[in-house]
């Protein structure tokens, strides 16, 4: 009816909070370096924002979604600071990646109303997260960071100098974007298996039956009795000393106990326990099968023999004796 | 005056004066027996047909009124059986402090040591012993004759040994074999003991007159060169368990924990029908004594304050501590539940460390014999491994040390590696004389030659193996392993624990044999209301509630008491 009052109050009427900026990672937030911004959910907007944003009637936390207009994809998050350059908004690297956006592309900026959460599952995105002592410290305290998580979101966190990715599968209520709010609330996590992790776990038992090696090597008895020790002085005692090099450092002698054989110690060393203790953490020797047996005769008389012919040219060579004393046969000198 | 007396150990002199009272000479007489034999058992006669006048007889006489006279020959003889039901059982099972003897004693016993042996022993020195043979092929008599082929043999025969390919004789049968040589031949005046146990200390206070080791030595008092050969016998053949529960209850500990365990077991011997003249230890019980358990390896603690109960406890429901059984089982990860199996005739049976616990445990708990000089040879008690066989199922397996393992151990000459496989000879220090030791092997050419056993020797020297099974019709003596009462017994205050004593003794839970548990009878035992012999009682009723035992526990005013006290608590 009045068309120039709806070009007024098209323009005018700013009763929402909806403009476009240039996104870019807070890698490049002019200043000195701040890594933790990178771990959060909070973006960093210009001034000009918050002016905007006072004179609107807003609810608080301020709250905004974030939609890539080519792609489509959407995600949310607060605001830690007005700092940013005018016409541009900082975000974390995370985000920006679930956005699909380059540094520089244009995104749009809205503020929301997000009704707070009562729970959330997040999925690790590997396993090495399951090392973690203490999750609910850890999430608590990452999880301050941010403001809200959108289901679909795949959040990185920092802790201990790592960063675990965790993505949001669920969140409830449900409202129809899947977003929730998390500023000043208590949520109940679910875990779902980390990515990976049943393959990882039939990996370990393949593993395990295959090598056979009994976990008692590293076990808590043959530490305390040092038992590794022991093995290899009693092979030191037996063959070789230590050696020296005409440079004047002297050899490395170390050898993990799985590769010294006990039972070919000549003088093995003494296994000086009170009387009571019992010790079960020898190397494994796997039992023989006769299916092994029949193996090795049939490859026990198949040597490379060797003839007269090649005893010229190998003259050298062929002095190498094959056993204690005996006599000159060629056909047994090993190749 | 000078009284003569004449016995079969020989003549003797004593003199004295004829008002002394006859208790000087009857001392002089037990003084010349050995001081063990009790004046009732000695008899007088002027000779040795005619009447014998037991020397109580004499006694508070003077020898004058007893009517000695000077230069009187008498004939002394000791009644056997007397002294043995008086002499005091000088192999008791819980004694851990047998001193042997060092010296080169001048011990001229001519008949078996007086000391008390185990009833299964004398149960099967009265059998004969023979393998029965049925009429075979070279038989030329009727139904009713016997010939040489069909003679019954001796249980040590060795023709029947290689064919039924036994390894290790049972004790009784070697037994046989020693008497037959060593005593047949000899008169029935002298006796020579068949068995000995063999000692590799130097002997301290040598006859020949030289100050001890280390200052001189000689061959008489240095121990001589040691062969080391298997044991052709063995102790014990065969290694019972009362039911599968005991053992099963055993490696519940392993299976929740995965760590090792190790347990004393309590049971008795008796004969085993299956061997000829066998012993079997019977077991019934498994008790886990105080102990550091690891994932590869357990620990003994010293010392553990319940031993004293469970031994009385044990004693009186007629049980002994008949060996030691530990776990050594690792998953092997396929999920199966098998195990790994880490002994086996490529690797070891029994590691070097064990067999040295086993020799010390071995020499803790001799066994008398009367056939020995020392008063005991050898020992019963058995060493079990729970551990993988070939197939990966949990097994069972049963071995002994052998006497030269316990000997050696004694005097300090081995001590175990980090080869399980081998057992190092320990280097000559001051204070440790290490006289030689081989053994012989078979070596590449097919010869049987002597290998010196120092650095180390194969462990197998040292071992016996064992059978063992499970009967088919168990009976066991506790019905359950499993304690009846709560896990936190011990933790609650008195009426706590005397209210959930008092639910086993309601009569229907009692005529289930609610009691036949070691766990209920060990915690009745320390209350304290109930001695010995009511124990005694109290056990042969757990095990078998019959009326009559019921009756005669019921007659026993300590009992009534008990339940009087159990019965307010409700």
């Amino acid at each position: 009816m009045f068309p120039q009052f709806q070009n007024a109050f098209a323009s005018n009427a700013n009763l929402t909070f909806d403009t476009y900026y240039r996104c870019y990672p807070t890698a490049m937030l002019p200043g000195e370096e701040r890594p933790n911004l990178n771990y959060g959910g909070k973006v960093i907007l210009p001034p000009s924002a918050l002016e905007k944003l006072s004179r609107l009637n807003i609810s608080y936390p301020m709250l905004f979604e974030f939609q890539n207009k080519q792609t489509g994809q959407r995600t949310h998050g607060g605001v830690l600071e007005f700092i940013a350059d005018e016409g541009r908004v900082y975000l974390p690297h995370w985000m920006m990646s679930t956005l699909g956006v380059q540094p520089g592309d244009l995104i749009r900026v809205i503020n929301t109303d997000i009704q707070q959460g009562s729970f959330v599952k997040l999925q690790p995105q590997s396993s090495n997260f399951l090392d973690i002592t203490n999750h609910r410290a850890v999430l608590e305290s990452a999880l301050r960071d941010f403001s809200t998580l959108t289901q679909g979101d795949v959040i990185e966190i920092l802790y201990n100098d790592q960063v675990y990715k965790l993505a949001v599968l669920e969140v409830k209520p449900e409202d129809g974007r899947g977003v929730i709010s998390v500023v000043e609330t208590d949520l109940v996590v679910d875990f779902a298996p980390p990515v990976g992790y049943e393959q990882e776990m039939q990996r370990k038992q393949q593993e395990m039956a295959k090598s056979k090696v009994p976990p008692s090597v590293e076990g808590t008895m043959a530490k305390r009795i040092h038992y590794d020790e022991l093995v290899a002085k009693g092979s030191s005692l037996s063959a070789h000393g230590s050696g020296s090099k005409l440079n004047g450092k002297g050899t490395k002698s170390k050898s993990p106990v799985a590769k010294i054989d006990v039972t070919k110690q000549r003088a093995p060393a003494a296994l000086d326990l009170p009387l009571g203790v019992y010790f079960f953490g020898y190397p494994y020797v796997p039992p023989k099968n006769q299916a092994d047996e029949a193996d090795e005769d049939s490859n026990r008389f198949s040597g490379a023999g060797s003839s007269l012919r090649t005893a010229r040219k190998h003259k050298k060579n062929s002095k190498r004796s094959s056993g204690a004393g005996s006599s000159v046969n060629p056909i047994s000198v090993s190749d | 005056m000078i009284l003569r007396f004449s016995s079969k150990r020989g003549l003797f002199r004593v003199s004295v004066e004829p008002s002394d009272s006859v208790k000087r000479v009857i001392e002089k007489i037990q003084e010349f027996f050995g001081n063990s034999v009790p004046v009732k058992a000695i008899y007088l006669s002027k000779q040795p047909s005619k009447e014998k006048v037991p020397c109580t007889s004499f006694e508070g006489k003077t020898v004058g009124d007893a009517g000695f006279k000077h230069g009187d020959m008498y004939s002394v003889t000791v009644d056997e059986d007397v002294v043995q039901a008086a002499a005091p059982s000088t192999a008791k099972i819980e004694t851990k402090n047998v001193e042997r003897k060092d010296t080169i004693s001048q011990n001229n016993t001519s008949a078996p040591t007086q000391v008390q042996q185990d009833d299964v022993d004398n149960e099967l020195e009265k059998e004969r012993g023979l393998i029965q043979r049925p009429r075979s092929v070279f038989c030329h008599h009727g139904d009713k004759g016997m010939c040489d082929y069909c003679s019954p043999l001796e249980a040590y025969d060795p023709k029947y040994l290689e064919e039924q390919k036994i390894k290790h004789l049972s004790f009784h049968a070697y037994l046989r074999k020693l008497n037959a040589t060593t005593n047949k031949l000899n008169s029935s005046q002298s006796f020579i003991h068949p068995l000995e146990e063999p000692d590799y200390r130097v002997k301290k206070h040598c006859p020949s007159g030289h100050l001890p080791w280390p200052a001189g030595v000689c061959t008489k008092c240095q121990p001589s060169a040691i062969t080391l050969t298997q044991q052709s016998f063995r102790m014990v053949d065969h290694v019972e368990f009362s039911s599968s529960q005991v053992i099963n209850s055993f490696l519940d500990s392993w299976r929740q924990t995965g760590q090792q365990r190790i347990g004393y077991m309590y049971g008795r011997y008796q004969k085993y029908e299956n061997v000829l003249l066998g012993i079997k230890a019977v077991v019934e019980l498994i008790i886990d004594p105080a102990q550091v358990s690891e994932s590869d390896g357990v620990t003994l603690q010293n010392p553990w304050d319940r031993e004293a109960e469970v031994d009385k406890l044990a004693a009186a429901c007629g049980l002994r501590r008949v060996g030691i059984i530990f776990t050594d089982l690792v998953d092997d990860g396929s999920g199966k539940g098998t195990v790994l199996c880490k002994r086996h005739a490529g690797s070891y049976f029994l590691s070097s460390l064990e067999t040295y616990n086993s020799a010390y445990f071995q020499s803790q708990t001799p066994n008398p014999s009367k056939w020995s000089k020392s008063g005991h040879f050898g020992s019963k008690f058995v060493t079990c491994v729970l551990s993988g066989n070939e197939k990966g199922e949990i097994e069972v397996m049963a071995y002994q040390v052998s006497n030269t393992a316990v000997a050696l151990l004694q005097a300090d000459l081995i001590k175990p590696t980090v080869d399980p496989d081998r057992m190092m000879v320990c280097l000559e220090e001051p204070g440790r004389y290490v006289p030689d030791v081989m053994y012989s092997e078979v070596n590449e050419y097919g010869k049987a030659v002597s290998v010196n056993a120092k650095p180390a020797f194969p462990v197998s020297f040292l071992l016996v193996t064992l059978t063992h099974g499970f009967p088919e019709n168990p009976r066991p003596m506790f019905k359950s392993t499993v304690s009846p009462l709560a896990a936190n017994f011990d933790a609650g205050d008195e009426t706590f624990r005397l209210r959930q004593l008092a639910k086993l003794f309601e009569p229907s839970a009692l005529d289930n044999g609610s009691l036949s548990n070691f766990d209920v009878l060990l915690h009745i035992q320390q209350m304290g209301i109930l001695d010995d012999t009511d124990m005694r009682v109290l056990a042969s009723f757990a095990s078998d509630p019959s009326h009559e035992h019921s009756a005669e526990l019921n007659a026993r005013p300590n009992w009534q008491t008990l339940l009087a006290i159990l019965q307010s608590s409700l």
